[in-house]
């Protein structure tokens, strides 16, 4: 077996010509051409132009790449135009189409009033007890001078306790409530199993659908809808019985409220459940 | 030639002194003829290309950098000249490759008795082997063994898959086996 690239490349390399002659007169003649250096004319600062044999085809050339930049030219105006006549049609059939479905809500309140409103979600009503008793802890030291903070912290806990305290003082007082109203505001409920709480100074009386039920530890609480002016709030429900029927209810109910007033009532609430402002009393179906 | 010759040819190249070029050109016309020849096919189109090569030398020798090993400087110069060359020449080179199309078959018909591979034709030359190829393999061949080019460059330059180039060699290395060459 012979090898193919040796043999190969031997045969090739015994076919060489002799090129010397041609490359010799090829280099001699590079300096001949160079000497023809075409004539140069500035006819303006920014243009230079060679004069050249080939000068038509330049200017052919020069011509065509004229008519290219100006079509392109041309033709992005006229996209531009297009996109900005399709941008305009489509803002003024949304804004008819917004303000059409404004006027068959028949909304007086804004948008954004009623998103206001909305905000006031239940992640804001599920917020833990412990963090708002933290909150609390955390806005002491803020109000107090920097440099104390021991007894910032003993402030804070004193008032924790103090919170703990009326709870269970209130709590006490609601059972007594409770047992006190018994019976007095049977005839209101007409689900039979309601609390028949005795009407207070405090109280109000609004007309409001049941929204969602929540338990939060042992306290019962119903997030209620204002049917009046669309307002999410939460009541506590001290008996289980009201919050069992409440839960059951679908339609518009006219619900006596009792309006925590006083501050040690405020404090009740707000060791309850920070939004919550009212307690059940008692409802009718309207 | 050592790097450092080369570079003293360089260096009297760009100080306009032939004996420099003399020098690259007798020891690399070889060299670069195979490679040029391997790529364009034809004798008078190489003997052309090889001619370019040294004067285009001769001009741009002050492109050249030292120290990068300057036989793969000199054979890449010649290849991109001879595919330029060649791209010039596609009309007339396709034209001609679809012409042999519908008669592609070897100048040369040589069968073995039994037609494997194993049968070794002996005393046969070089020239006569590489005629029992066809136009295709005989390109894909001279470009592999003379031009030492990849199989990559030789599918861009012929404008072939690379299956169809790997392919192609193959055929012909094994037809030339038959003929007693074999791949080194």
């Amino acid at each position: 077996m012979k090898n193919l690239e040796t043999e190969y490349k031997k045969e090739i390399a015994s076919e060489v010509p002799d090129l010397w002659a041609r490359i010799e007169a090829g280099i001699n003649n590079l300096p001949m051409q160079n000497n023809v250096a075409p004539e140069v004319t500035n006819i303006n600062s920014n243009v230079v132009y060679i004069n050249t044999n080939n000068n038509v085809n330049v200017k052919k050339n020069r011509k065509r790449r004229n008519i290219t930049v100006i079509s392109s030219v041309l033709g992005a105006v006229a996209c531009l135009v297009v996109a900005v006549t399709v941008v305009i049609n489509i803002s003024s059939v949304k804004s008819e189409k917004t303000m059409n479905a404004a006027a068959a809500r028949g909304e007086t309140k804004s948008e954004a009033a009623y998103d206001a409103e909305a905000s006031y979600d239940s992640s804001d009503m599920f917020m833990a007890d412990e963090a708002y008793s933290t909150n609390d802890a955390a806005e002491a030291p803020a109000e107090a001078p920097a440099s104390d903070y021991e007894s910032v912290y003993e402030e804070a806990a004193e008032c924790e306790e103090a919170v703990a305290e009326e709870y269970i003082a209130e709590e006490a007082a609601t059972e007594d409530r409770a047992e006190e109203s018994n019976g007095a505001a049977a005839g209101n409920n007409e689900a039979g199993a309601a609390s028949n709480n005795v009407k207070k100074e405090t109280d109000i009386v609004i007309n409001a659908k049941v929204i969602s039920t929540y338990v939060k530890g042992e306290d019962r609480f119903i997030t209620l809808e204002n049917s009046d002016n669309h307002e999410l709030f939460d009541i506590f429900v001290p008996d289980a019985d009201d919050f069992e029927a409440l839960d059951k209810c679908a339609d518009n109910i006219e619900i006596t409220l009792h309006e925590y007033s006083s501050d040690e009532e405020k404090t009740f609430a707000k060791a309850m459940h920070k939004q919550v402002k009212y307690e059940y009393v008692s409802y009718r179906m309207p | 030639m050592t790097e450092e010759q080369f570079s003293v040819c360089i260096k009297q190249i760009i100080n306009h002194d032939q004996s420099g070029l003399r020098a690259i050109y007798d020891a690399y016309l070889s060299y670069i003829y195979q490679i040029v020849l391997g790529i364009v096919g034809r004798r008078e189109d190489a003997e052309d290309v090889t001619s370019d090569f040294f004067i285009k030398l001769w001009q741009k020798a002050d492109t050249f950098r030292d120290g990068h090993g300057h036989k793969g400087y000199l054979a890449t110069i010649a290849r991109n000249m001879a595919i330029d060359y060649l791209r010039k020449m596609r009309r007339e080179v396709l034209d001609s490759f679809s012409e042999e199309a519908d008669d592609d078959t070897p100048k040369t018909e040589i069968v073995a008795p039994d037609n494997t591979e194993e049968t070794v034709i002996s005393d046969i030359s070089l020239n006569e082997a590489l005629n029992t190829l066809k136009e295709k393999e005989r390109k894909v061949v001279d470009m592999k063994i003379l031009s030492e080019m990849t199989f990559n460059e030789i599918s861009e330059a012929l404008q072939m898959p690379m299956g169809t180039v790997t392919w192609l060699y193959r055929e012909a290395i094994k037809k030339l086996r038959r003929c007693g060459y074999e791949e080194s």
